[in-house]
């Protein structure tokens, strides 16, 4: 009976060729966009934590306090060593931020005055992002700031010319004399217009020796994909080893809204995904169902000269199977090599720009998951043979003349 | 999504170190205007007068009280100990005031802080920082909060706040320990956000001896703690402030005032930006 | 499913009428391909329906509570919002509340300032605002969940999280100090309403009180803004009509450059939208495509018969297009009927926001009120069509080809 549906398949050879085709261009489309979803969201994840690294360690009560020196934790240089000792491999991104009045000759103004030290690819980032014009200060330095542009537009400053910060009552100097050296170019503006960055040596001999605020921690993206459930347990051992005087929190947990809004994909695509299953069932049933439509004469004919129904049916089935289970395999096959060809990253140098401005990753990696393979297999043979089974029981329940006479 | 989400508490940190500034302003500037003269005028009174329970005598009591606090134009130098859980920082520094709307305070220790001085003149605040030699004009900002990070709010060393936002009535005539009690209840629309404040004042030289502040629930936030009276002509200043907050434990601040000149002379060139910057001869 | 008769002599009949008639007779065939082409039709304009209601549900939510749909100030306030940089005079009030499409005009005063209570002071961003003119203008007044919305001076109104945060209720006061351009002033104010939104940074931030308030506080005489409350959808056009009284130095604009930084995560949905549209367009052409290309395969026969009556190739070829044109064109208007029904029951009721509440507590911080309805617009019948002419285009050339081609004698031999 195999061999007799093979061979059927092979003699309607451009029918088959549009019904197995629509099954594997179901599979297909299916697989690659699912492996475009998966994509786009863990590289926007990629994106966010880029930013604001995958866990950040702030003093214990720093939500709550209200002055600067309850928010400090002290002993900087203690706290950084057991990170990195907890979480080999880490990059940090060490932040102390300052309230502070800056001033230029004539105009003074309330502001964050924030120190940052962090490895070059950080740095670099960062200035590749905000810098609008000069540079950020040279790590270490203690007589450079860059400000917000809108910031030095208030005081009435260009680069080159002096800035200076008062944080009097602090721990520190309390007052320093900057040269600007960077502009930043925040799309906050009500962030531009007090934010104020220097090293984090020059924050910290301006306001609090040895201390920051918070730490950065960006997990090493070469031990492996950064997956939720990795930075949870990276949480859970930082905290272990730094104790109950910080808090150490996930970037979930830092910026719950934004980790909502990353939620709000995963309901969204499982609709989307309904709806473009609708429309691959259709393209299944309408092809397969067709292509057997007309042939219910031809079933007509077979029940006519003796054979029994069932057995028509059976061959129908057969016949159905064969075509989905090549489609499929074609399918499969060409999306496996497509997204197999992605696995090092879907890169557009010319969309590079486009891609950063909305807040894409520039290189999408799609991965489909053994689920995801599954249902879509699953249904695509379903609903062909569902559609194909239709025509089939017809043309059993059909007498011989009306289904040799029969038009659809 | 490339943009940081952080405003709202930088901001609202700035406005807070904003205050606090001027609160520092606000210790070198304006003391209790009239001062002496009308606490010794009322001490002398005749004891049957205390038996007066008019609106009149309340408000009287209460100037006293005020006057006491003040102590009128002088030459001082204030050590403020800051507590907090585990640790402790002391504030060293000379105040010049002409008993009104002026003030200069310059702070001589801990030495990072040395140098630096107020200027407070009417509304207008200026800051000079020895180490870069610059005069900075600060924007204005509130009369409440903690001065130079303590518990001590502008209100406690400062104005008569306590006159002005509140109405006066007596809860006790005369307690056991020779007090009277003050019981103060906000004017409509005073910008105080105390349910009321009451006042333990010593019935004999009507002296303040502690100052309970109140939330809207009956509970106790801040407690002033008054000792060591300075007497001179009728006045008692207190050297001794002590300032607890009853909400967060540990938190303490102790304030000292010593080698106090009272009725100095205070030449008017003290409250220029030429004394902020080289000091009042 | 009964037979037909045979084709009537095809020069006497218009192709058209025979195309027309066929669809008929092959009745399953047009309806799946109906069905096909009603349910791509159906689903671009239900698609676009929601991605532009999302968009403007969450501008909308901005514009209701968080600045105004339409907002006029000075250059300088809009680069610096201090009230330094406030308005010189509110006569342009009235000028404005003139202007067609207007629906109200007031003003605001927006302050830095600190907010204390007998345990807390910390910042906060004050507005003051005309307690009448705001119910016009902002959904807030009708979201104090405990106490009332402002009446007059003396009062102010807290969002929810700010109360939280500074221990205040409903009945006591509150200080409010600022720096104003006298020097600094504050006052005691009666909390008389807790504002409890769900849009996150209302209910993290909202201070109000009443206009006259905020002046003394700030020493302001007039406003830092004055808002504009007008039709959603008609923002810019209106800031356009507006900005053409106004006089140099002071701008209008519309609530779509007020949103500052949504506007990139909108953006950014609406380019991803699109991905995923295309992803939706290519399914559908190929679904409308093979379901033509198969239905003319199995009339192989039939198709030969009526070449062998005489009909050239072209117009067999004709034929066949003309057939599935009708259907698609049949298909679409149904599509269109469905899609656009749905996209008024989105716009009309509120059936996306408890949907969204639903799945994700996300909403409020998306900049989304409880509210989201989808829009309705024109272009997506133009979407809708583009994508179904590609398909028809696409299919007729394959199989209109193969028909012209036929050989009769093969065609009929075939099954």
């Amino acid at each position: 009976m195999w061999a007799l549906a093979w061979r059927n398949v092979w003699r309607h050879k451009g029918r088959s060729l549009v019904a197995g085709g629509a099954v594997a261009a179901v599979v297909v489309f299916t697989l690659v966009f699912f492996g475009f979803v998966s994509a786009t969201k863990t590289g926007m994840v990629e994106v966010l934590t880029s930013e604001s690294g995958h866990l950040q360690v702030t003093h214990a009560r720093a939500k709550e306090a209200q002055d600067f020196d309850a928010r400090l934790i002290r002993e900087a240089a203690e706290v950084e060593a057991a990170l990195l000792k907890a979480l080999p491999g880490a990059h940090l991104r060490r932040v102390l931020e300052v309230p502070a009045l800056v001033s230029g000759e004539s105009r003074s103004r309330g502001a964050v005055v924030i120190g940052v030290a962090q490895d070059e690819a950080l740095a670099e980032r960062f200035g590749r992002e905000y810098l609008a014009a000069g540079r950020l200060p040279a790590p270490g330095s203690w007589d450079e700031i860059a400000l917000g542009e809108a910031l030095a537009k208030a005081l009435n400053v260009e680069l080159g010319d002096p800035v200076y910060v008062f944080a009097p009552g602090t721990e520190g100097w309390g007052a320093a004399a900057y040269t600007l050296v960077g502009l930043l170019d925040f799309p906050q503006s009500a962030y531009e217009i007090q934010a104020a960055f220097l090293s984090l040596e020059g924050a910290q001999e301006l306001a609090a020796p040895g201390a920051v605020t918070r730490f950065e921690v960006h997990l090493d993206p070469e031990r492996g994909v950064v997956t939720d459930a990795r930075i949870e347990e990276a949480r859970d051992r930082a905290a272990a080893a730094l104790g109950p005087d910080v808090r150490v929190e996930t970037w979930r947990e830092a910026s719950p809204d934004t980790a909502a809004i990353l939620d709000l994909m995963d309901p969204a695509m499982v609709v989307f995904s309904f709806f473009i299953f609708i429309l691959a069932g259709l393209l299944v049933v309408n092809t397969i169902y067709l292509g057997l439509v007309e042939r219910i004469r031809e079933f007509g004919v077979i029940i006519a000269v003796g054979a029994h129904r069932g057995r028509v049916m059976r061959m129908v089935l057969a016949e159905s199977l064969v075509l989905v289970l090549a489609g499929t395999a074609v399918g499969l096959l060409v999306s496996g090599l497509l997204i197999a060809s992605w696995a090092d990253g879907l890169h557009f140098p010319q969309l590079d720009e486009v891609l950063a401005e909305y807040g894409f990753p520039a290189v999408l990696y799609p991965s489909v998951t053994a689920g995801q393979v599954a249902i879509t297999v699953g249904y695509a043979i379903v609903t062909a043979l569902a559609a194909a089974l239709w025509p089939a029981w017809v043309a059993g329940r059909l007498e011989p003349v009306e289904a040799m006479r029969h038009v659809a | 999504m490339r943009r940081l989400r952080v405003t709202g508490l930088a901001r609202a940190a700035v406005l807070v170190l904003g205050t606090w500034l001027a609160l520092a302003a606000g210790a070198a500037g304006a003391s209790g205007a009239s001062g002496a003269s009308s606490a010794a005028a009322f001490s002398g009174q005749e004891p049957g007068y205390l038996l007066d329970l008019s609106t009149a005598r309340v408000d009287a009591v209460l100037e006293a009280v005020v006057d006491h606090l003040r102590g009128g134009p002088l030459r001082g130098t204030y050590t403020f100990v800051v507590q907090r859980p585990g640790r402790s920082t002391e504030y060293v520094m000379e105040i010049v005031s002409d008993g009104d709307q002026r003030g200069l305070i310059r702070v001589t220790a801990p030495p990072r802080e040395a140098g630096q001085a107020f200027l407070m003149d009417g509304d207008d605040l200026w800051l000079y920082n020895a180490r870069l030699g610059r005069s900075l004009r600060l924007p204005p900002s509130g009369r409440t909060g903690a001065f130079l990070g303590s518990d001590v709010s502008y209100n406690d060393i400062v104005g008569r706040d306590l006159e002005r936002d509140y109405v006066a009535a007596f809860a006790e005539e005369s307690s056991s320990e020779g007090l009277i009690v003050l019981e103060l209840t906000p004017r409509p629309g005073a910008p105080t956000p105390y349910g009321r404040v009451l006042i333990g004042v010593e019935a004999e030289r009507l002296a303040p001896r502690w100052v309970d502040y109140y939330d809207q629930r009956g509970q106790v936030v801040k407690r002033l703690t008054l000792s060591e009276y300075l007497e001179d002509g009728g006045r008692f200043l207190p050297l001794l402030m002590e300032v607890e907050d009853r909400i967060r434990q540990g938190n303490r601040t102790v304030v000292r005032l010593s080698g106090v000149e009272l009725d100095a002379a205070v030449p008017e060139s003290c409250f220029t930006l030429q004394a902020l910057e080289r000091g009042c001869p | 499913m009964t037979s037909s008769p045979a084709p009537a002599p095809v020069p006497a009949v218009p192709l058209v009428r025979l195309a027309w008639r066929n669809l008929w007779r092959h009745r399953q065939r047009t309806v799946l391909l109906l069905v096909v082409v009603a349910y791509v039709t159906f689903l671009t304009v239900a698609y676009w329906s929601f991605v532009d209601g999302y968009t403007e549900s969450v501008v909308e939510s901005f514009a209701r509570y968080i600045v105004a749909p339409v907002r006029v100030a000075r250059d300088a306030w809009f680069e610096d919002p201090d009230p330094e940089n406030h308005l010189a005079d509110l006569e342009l009030i009235e000028t404005l509340a003139a202007v067609p499409g207007v629906r109200a005009a007031s003003p605001r005063l927006h302050f830095p300032g600190l907010l204390q209570s007998a345990y807390v002071t910390q910042g906060a961003e004050i507005a003051g605002v005309d307690p009448e003119g705001e119910r016009q203008l902002s959904r807030i007044p009708g979201k104090v969940a405990e106490g009332r919305w402002l009446a007059g001076p003396g009062e102010v109104v807290l969002g929810a999280e700010v109360a939280r945060r500074i221990d205040a209720r409903v009945g006591e006061h509150v200080v409010v100090s600022a720096g104003s351009l006298a020097g600094p002033q504050a006052m005691g104010l009666r909390v008389v309403g807790i504002a409890r939104t769900s849009v996150t940074a209302v209910d993290q931030t909202a201070v109000l009180i009443h206009l006259d308030d905020a002046r003394r506080l700030t020493g302001v005489p007039t406003a830092t803004t004055v808002d504009l409350d007008v039709a959603r959808g008609s923002e810019e056009a209106v800031a356009r009509r507006v900005q053409e009284l106004l006089p140099a130095g002071l701008t209008a604009r519309g609530v779509w450059d007020l949103v500052g930084p949504i506007k990139s995560d909108v953006e950014s949905n609406r380019l991803f939208a699109h991905v995923l549209a295309m992803v939706v367009y290519a399914f559908a052409a190929l679904a409308v495509t093979s379901t033509v290309f198969v239905g003319v395969m199995e009339r192989t026969r039939e198709l030969g018969v009526i070449s062998a009556l005489g009909v050239t190739p072209r117009r067999l070829g004709a034929l066949v297009t003309l057939e599935a044109l009708f259907t698609c064109v049949l298909g679409w208007f149904g599509g269109l009927i469905l899609g656009y029904g749905a996209a008024w029951a989105l716009a009309t009721y509120n059936i996306l926001g408890p949907l969204f509440a639903a799945v994700s507590a996300a909403m409020p911080a998306a900049g989304l009120s409880e509210e989201v309805y989808g829009a309705v617009r024109a272009y997506y019948a133009l979407y809708s069509g583009l994508v179904i002419a590609a398909a028809v285009v696409f299919s007729a050339l394959v199989p209109g080809r193969r028909a012209a081609r036929l050989r009769p004698a093969a065609a009929m031999r075939a099954e």
